[in-house]
């Protein structure tokens, strides 16, 4: 939440040597709804949720910050104090992993087309595995934030890929509920990946295992991984080309796009990362957009309307998000026989739950794991 | 064994039986003596020898052992496996230090006989003192001791590895490498790299351990040793008749209490002399700090470089949307210049590894600054 409201309202988020939190907006009452909710999250727990936030109008109550801070010792910028939590985030989450329970720290989403022929459509595309941050945060518990420092994160990530390419091949090999939809055809998967486990042997398995099975995969490649070493990257590319998946480069952010120029990289599809500042006006960015290809962008993290609506304004037709997780339960909730005893909140957990314990309480797996959709009832 | 001299001498009378009877064949050359010093200890270059070894595995699969420790394999048919193989042995080699390391392309190159026969004897030899009739003695791997191999770094010992450098005096591992105006004729010296000697460093901290065996725990690594780089420059000495010089910094070590003191400590007479360097990895990680980094060093009247690029990655570059006051490029046989951005801020470095092709090359592009030592 708080990451969320500093990106939305270009605040900047402070982590103190303490563990807390500091939330630094610019003038106005951001802050004012923001701590109401979070009074309101803790109320059922902590004795008094009033204790656990403070606030502070600069420059009035310069000295009541003075005071706080000088109780602390340092204040320092994410990722900057000399240890902060990430390595101890990441070796105990290491410490936490088994390879065999690596299923419950995965999530699924999909990624539709929005078609704009006649009525708007709205149809599935692709299944995404991940790994679920909230899921990993929960794992490395009071140990810290495992995305405290972007490198870090990064070798986390490498490594847990190369179990969740061992567990991605399994499932479809037997069939498993999590890649229901994708198999004969179907949806595309697509797999996150890093250059190593693209360069792995463990890769080859896979794609012994989606020819078998016919299943369409789309292998989603961060373009940090690119940066950090091109000529591996370029191999991995031919690999992922040679075993007929195709390429995602993931993790692009408006600001990268206007510094790089990735469609040297050579993939099929690019995902931009959705941010609110993407809604102020910037002509700079638009024929950026327009000059990559507007149909080969998929707009993710598009959570409100207002991502969907910005998208096909310049042409995008490719969306992932919260936003689109409810119209899809929304269309499924209007056609299920067993609605009445669901809730679009549940429908979305569940169509998100990569282990069949997230998905029980839903009496229509085949509507659930559907790969057709009809939206035309959900309004 | 055939020694070094005949192996070149062999594999000339290859390409000349190919020809003249049209059989084809594949070639790797591996020019090991391309990789920087920080690669070439004794195990490394075994083990990059080594990483051919599953060539050895194909049709009628042929080893030439050339001077200055080159290898070329030779081999009928694809055998695309066994190439990739190899190919990972020797990348796995130049991930340890990926800041250095020469491009795979640079290392490892691939030909096809009869039509690239040439060009393979003239890289198979390029930069070779041969001597006339004397005879090169046979590689002595038995003089060398064969250390123990280097276990990769795990995030917990890079926990007690950081908690261990926080009170170490590491300013004997402070290095200083010249960067050089070159016009084909005589070099003088431009600025010096402050670098330090992370092997040497690692080995004595945590001997046994490789610190680049992971690139992302290795970038975590820097941003510890980034600040204690800035301390040691910070020192009151340090920097008293100290030339113009450039660091490699992270991103968020240039918005670190570090850096402000050491900024704070720049002697005048410094000022707009010093040369900040960021990594690539740095603008896919977050272009928007990347950007707000550049533009406060800037204000700070520092210039800005983005280091260690290598062919395959410039044409993702925005040059005129970075807005660079350098590029320091890797060098490469195959490395294409895009154009510079006409705002005629931008200019190239050649950087290591260098050749005499290499500085050749640059200067006929109109490169001016290399990675290479003044003429006395």
């Amino acid at each position: 939440m708080l990451d969320d409201a500093a990106s939305q309202h270009q605040g900047q988020l402070f982590t103190l040597i303490n563990g807390d939190l500091a939330l630094l907006f610019p003038p106005g009452d951001h802050g004012v709804g923001l701590a109401a909710t979070l009074v309101n999250l803790f109320a059922a727990d902590a004795p008094d949720p009033g204790l656990l936030l403070s606030r502070w109008l600069m420059p009035e109550h310069f000295a009541e910050l003075t005071a706080f801070l000088d109780a602390i010792p340092t204040l320092a910028a994410p990722g900057t104090t000399e240890r902060d939590s990430g390595l101890a985030a990441v070796t105990a989450l290491f410490n936490a992993v088994e390879a065999r329970r690596i299923r419950e720290l995965l999530e699924r989403q999909t990624g539709v087309l929005v078609t704009l022929s006649g009525s708007e459509r709205v149809v599935p595309l692709f299944r995404e595995i991940r790994f679920s941050l909230a899921a990993l945060e929960a794992r490395a518990a009071a140990s810290g934030h495992v995305t405290a420092d972007p490198f870090l994160f990064r070798h986390l990530i490498a490594k847990l890929d190369m179990f969740m390419l061992a567990a991605t091949t399994g499932d479809i090999d037997h069939d498993r509920p999590m890649l229901a939809g994708v198999r004969s055809g179907g949806m595309f998967l697509h797999v996150n990946m890093s250059l190593e486990a693209a360069m792995s042997s463990a890769f080859d398995r896979l794609a012994e295992a989606a020819a078998r099975s016919s299943a369409r995969i789309s292998v989603e490649i961060a373009m940090i991984e690119a940066f950090a070493d091109a000529d591996l990257f370029f191999r991995a590319r031919e690999r992922v080309r040679q075993a007929g998946f195709r390429l995602v480069l993931d993790d692009v952010t408006h600001h990268a796009l206007l510094v790089t120029k990735p469609a040297a990289l050579g993939y099929d599809y690019l995902k931009l990362d959705w941010s609110r500042q993407l809604l102020q006006s910037n002509d700079t960015l638009d024929s950026v957009i327009r000059a990559i290809d507007p149909s080969k962008i998929i707009l993710q993290k598009a959570d409100t309307e207002d991502a969907v609506r910005w998208g096909l304004v310049r042409g995008v037709r490719r969306f992932q998000g919260r936003h689109i997780d409810a119209i899809l339960a929304a269309g499924r909730l209007a056609v299920c026989p067993a609605a009445t005893d669901c809730s679009l909140r549940k429908c979305i957990e569940r169509e998100g739950a990569a282990t069949q314990a997230g998905r029980i309480g839903c009496r229509n797996f085949a509507l659930l794991d559907s790969s057709v959709v009809d939206t035309s009832q959900a309004a | 064994m055939m020694n070094q001299a005949s192996g070149l001498e062999s594999l000339s009378e290859l390409v000349r039986t190919s020809a003249m009877s049209g059989v084809a064949r594949r070639v790797l050359l591996l020019r090991t003596d391309e990789l920087p010093p920080s690669l070439s200890k004794p195990e490394q270059l075994k083990r990059a020898g080594h990483a051919v070894a599953p060539l050895e595995g194909a049709d009628r699969s042929q080893r030439y052992d050339l001077p200055g420790g080159r290898i070329v394999m030779c081999w009928k048919g694809e055998s695309a496996k066994l190439v990739e193989q190899t190919m990972d042995g020797l990348d796995r080699i130049l991930r340890e230090n990926p800041i250095d390391a020469p491009s795979l392309q640079t290392l490892a190159q691939l030909f096809s006989l009869p039509t690239e026969g040439e060009a393979l004897l003239s890289a198979a030899s390029a930069g070779l003192e041969l001597p006339s009739n004397e005879p090169v003695p046979a590689p002595t791997d038995e003089a060398e001791p064969v250390a123990a191999p280097l276990q990769p770094l795990l995030p917990a010992e890079l926990d007690r590895l950081e908690q261990s450098l926080s009170g170490t005096d590491i300013s004997r591992f402070a290095r200083r490498r010249p960067v050089s105006y070159f016009n084909g004729h005589s070099a003088q010296l431009a600025w010096e790299e402050r670098t330090l000697s992370i092997p040497e460093l690692i080995d004595t901290v945590a001997p046994g351990r490789d610190a680049r065996s992971d690139v992302w725990l290795f970038r975590r690594l820097t941003r510890v040793l980034d600040r204690r780089m800035l301390s040691i420059l910070s020192e009151p000495q340090e920097l008293r008749t100290a030339g113009p010089f450039s660091i490699t910094l992270n991103v968020a070590s240039v918005l670190s209490p570090e850096f402000l003191r050491f900024d704070a400590s720049l002697p005048l007479a410094l000022r707009s002399r010093v040369v900040i360097s960021f990594l690539p990895a740095d603008i896919a990680s977050d272009a928007a700090a990347f950007a707000f980094a550049r533009n406060f060093a800037r204000g700070r009247s520092y210039r800005i470089c983005l280091r260690a690029v290598s062919n395959a990655l410039l044409p993702t570059l925005d040059l005129a949307a970075l807005d660079l006051d350098f590029v320091q490029l890797i060098w490469s046989a195959d490395l294409t210049l895009p154009a510079l951005p006409s705002s005629g801020k931008t200019r190239w470095i050649l950087g290591q590894p260098l050749t005499s092709d290499g500085i050749k090359w640059g200067v006929d592009q109109g490169i001016a600054l290399f990675t290479m030592k003044p003429t006395v």
